[in-house]
């Protein structure tokens, strides 16, 4: 008699169980970027691009893409000079109290983005330094160096030093040899790890709803307050871009990083 | 003619003696990022300290006092302590849950002979990458009234009454759940993929069944994936904020909640730096208890 039950059928049908759940979310919400009705509901009563269409006609929310994209750029720009400088640091120094100063490097990843938000809000309310983009954009950028950290310093340890060494020995400057021989192989993980801090500072909301004014409200804040207040289908094309973004920039920073 | 200062050769000189001193290039290195954290980390959590023994003045200043009524305020005013306890409940039903809900694609991912291995892993980073708050929205969409699951349930006439899914525990579980599960895949998928599964069929030789060399060798074999994915989730979880503030109801309020109403809503800042550092120091005792009893340099190391 043949077993009903198998381990590896079970194995199986879970894991596919356990896709499903996590990609559930994900696809739902771009199948409703194109409802056609003012109120969401289901099944789809049909397909129609007009939240599409007023997404690209309201000028608050692109005025908050904007924002959002150029917040996100900058906090990668910045993240990534100071992310790779101490990489090398890092990975070829060894310096006292190199533990603390990891500990509290990562901290921002694991401490609550609330309280991150509330100590520089304070910082900022203590000496009189207006809220705005520049205060979002040195939120982000530490929310974001570690991540630019881990992917630069794995690269920066696989780094095989003979070839710069070769390049001094043929008559090559520090900077010279960094800059034909170390930057170029380092570059992919460079641009891998900024565009994974652009992911991260695309998406925050704990720490930027403290920081954020009017004028600066990114997408996370803007689609904050709408779920909060009214449930429209405009959200879901909110959703679907940023999903589209999210997903896209760490695809791309994974072809970079696979570039050697 | 000895080459005069301002020359390119001498001035080439000077970069060469500045840049291959080592105390000049490691500063160099690590000088933006020392300034970053102590200016932009360091000094407002000191600052928060600073005002958490302060007072609310009247219209939301601070008074300048050195007094501790904000901590005793909070732990003698029972809705708090319901909030902290609250807090640390939703954290262990979530690390249980992710635990419960990861091992076995961890598992088969880890252990699958098809060449599939790679793609199961990326796409396991898809929805970690795609933005929390979607997630959370989509939930919405999902578990409300009439939301997907409620529809579909009554057109099949298997409930009559839409289930009150939304705005519970279980909804904040369910989505905190999906938020962190990466971060208990991945820590497990990589010891279970290191593991030597000829002891595993040593076990079975030896007269174990599947279940019994599982449970005696695979599963300890696990521990230290199931000991660094457990201590991620515990502590991304304790202090976080979108998940419970859009999918949890009036009673599932955490820390965090209370932290941003008085800092937004109530402009009391003394009290919401109180809070704090209250969770600040419960992410740091949990820590030490953690490393006291499981060691956190075997999780540093993987």
């Amino acid at each position: 008699m043949k077993r009903i039950f198998s381990g590896a059928r079970f194995l199986k049908g879970f894991t596919i169980a356990f896709y499903m759940f996590i990609f559930a979310p994900i696809l739902i919400v771009i199948l409703m970027s194109f409802h056609p009705r003012d109120i969401v509901s289901f099944p789809l009563p049909g397909f129609s691009v007009k939240w599409w269409i007023r997404f690209f006609g309201n000028y608050n929310l692109l005025t908050s893409l904007r924002i959002s994209l150029t917040l996100g750029a900058a906090a990668a720009l910045v993240a990534g000079l100071i992310g790779t400088l101490a990489s090398f640091a890092i990975v070829r120094s060894e310096f006292r109290r190199k533990d603390l100063l990891n500990a509290l490097t990562f901290a921002p990843m694991v401490i609550s983005g609330v309280v991150f938000g509330v100590a520089l809000l304070s910082l900022f309310d203590s000496i009189r330094f207006p809220r705005g983009f520049i205060g979002l954009v040195i939120a982000h950028s530490l929310l974001c160096i570690p991540y630019v950290i881990v992917v630069v310093s794995a690269r920066l340890a696989d780094f095989d030093r003979s070839i710069e060494e070769a390049a001094m020995n043929l008559g090559a400057n520090n900077f010279q040899t960094f800059k034909s021989i170390t930057l170029p192989v380092l570059l992919p993980a460079i641009i891998a790890g900024m565009l994974l801090a652009f992911t991260i500072s695309f998406d925050e909301y704990p720490a930027t709803q403290f920081l954020a004014t009017a004028t600066t409200a990114t997408i996370p804040v803007r689609i904050f307050s709408m779920i909060k207040t009214e449930l429209n289908p405009q959200i879901n094309v909110l959703a679907a871009v940023m999903v589209v973004i999210t997903i896209c920039i760490p695809m791309l920073a994974q072809y970079f990083l696979r570039r050697k | 003619m000895a080459p005069s200062r301002g020359t390119p050769h001498a001035m080439g000189g000077v970069i060469e003696r500045i840049s291959s001193n080592p105390r000049f290039v490691l500063g160099l290195q690590l000088g933006p990022l020392l300034f970053w954290i102590v200016f932009f980390l360091f000094i407002p959590l000191l600052l928060i300290v600073f005002y958490s023994f302060c007072l609310r003045g009247l219209g939301g200043t601070i008074e300048y006092t050195f007094s501790l009524k904000n901590y005793i305020h909070f732990f003698t005013t029972p809705i708090y302590r319901k909030i902290l306890v609250k807090s640390i409940v939703i954290a262990i039903e979530v690390t249980l849950g992710t635990l419960l809900v990861a091992y076995i694609p961890a598992y088969f991912i880890a252990t699958t002979k098809t060449k599939n291995r790679l793609l199961l892993l990326i796409l396991m980073i898809v929805p970690f990458w795609t933005s929390l708050l979607i997630r959370n929205y989509s939930w919405i969409l999902i578990l409300g009234r009439e939301g997907i699951i409620n529809v579909y349930l009554m057109k099949w006439g298997i409930i009559s009454q839409p289930l009150e899914l939304l705005y519970t525990e279980f909804a904040v579980v369910l989505g905190l759940v999906h938020w962190v599960l990466p971060f208990m895949v991945f820590p497990l998928f990589s010891t279970i993929d290191n593991i030597d599964f000829n002891l595993v069929d040593a076990a079975k030789n030896l007269g174990a069944n599947d279940l019994q060399a599982f449970w005696r060798v695979t599963l300890p074999l696990s521990m230290p994936g199931i000991a660094a994915g457990c201590l991620l989730v515990f502590i991304l979880t304790v202090g976080s904020f979108v998940t419970p503030s859009l999918l949890g109801g009036p009673e599932d309020l955490m820390i965090t909640m209370v932290i941003t109403q008085r800092f937004l809503t109530l402009f009391d800042w003394p009290f919401g730096s109180a809070a704090s550092i209250i969770y600040l120091m419960l992410m740091i005792l949990f820590i030490l208890v953690y490393d006291r009893f499981i060691g956190l340099k075997r999780i540093l190391k993987m």
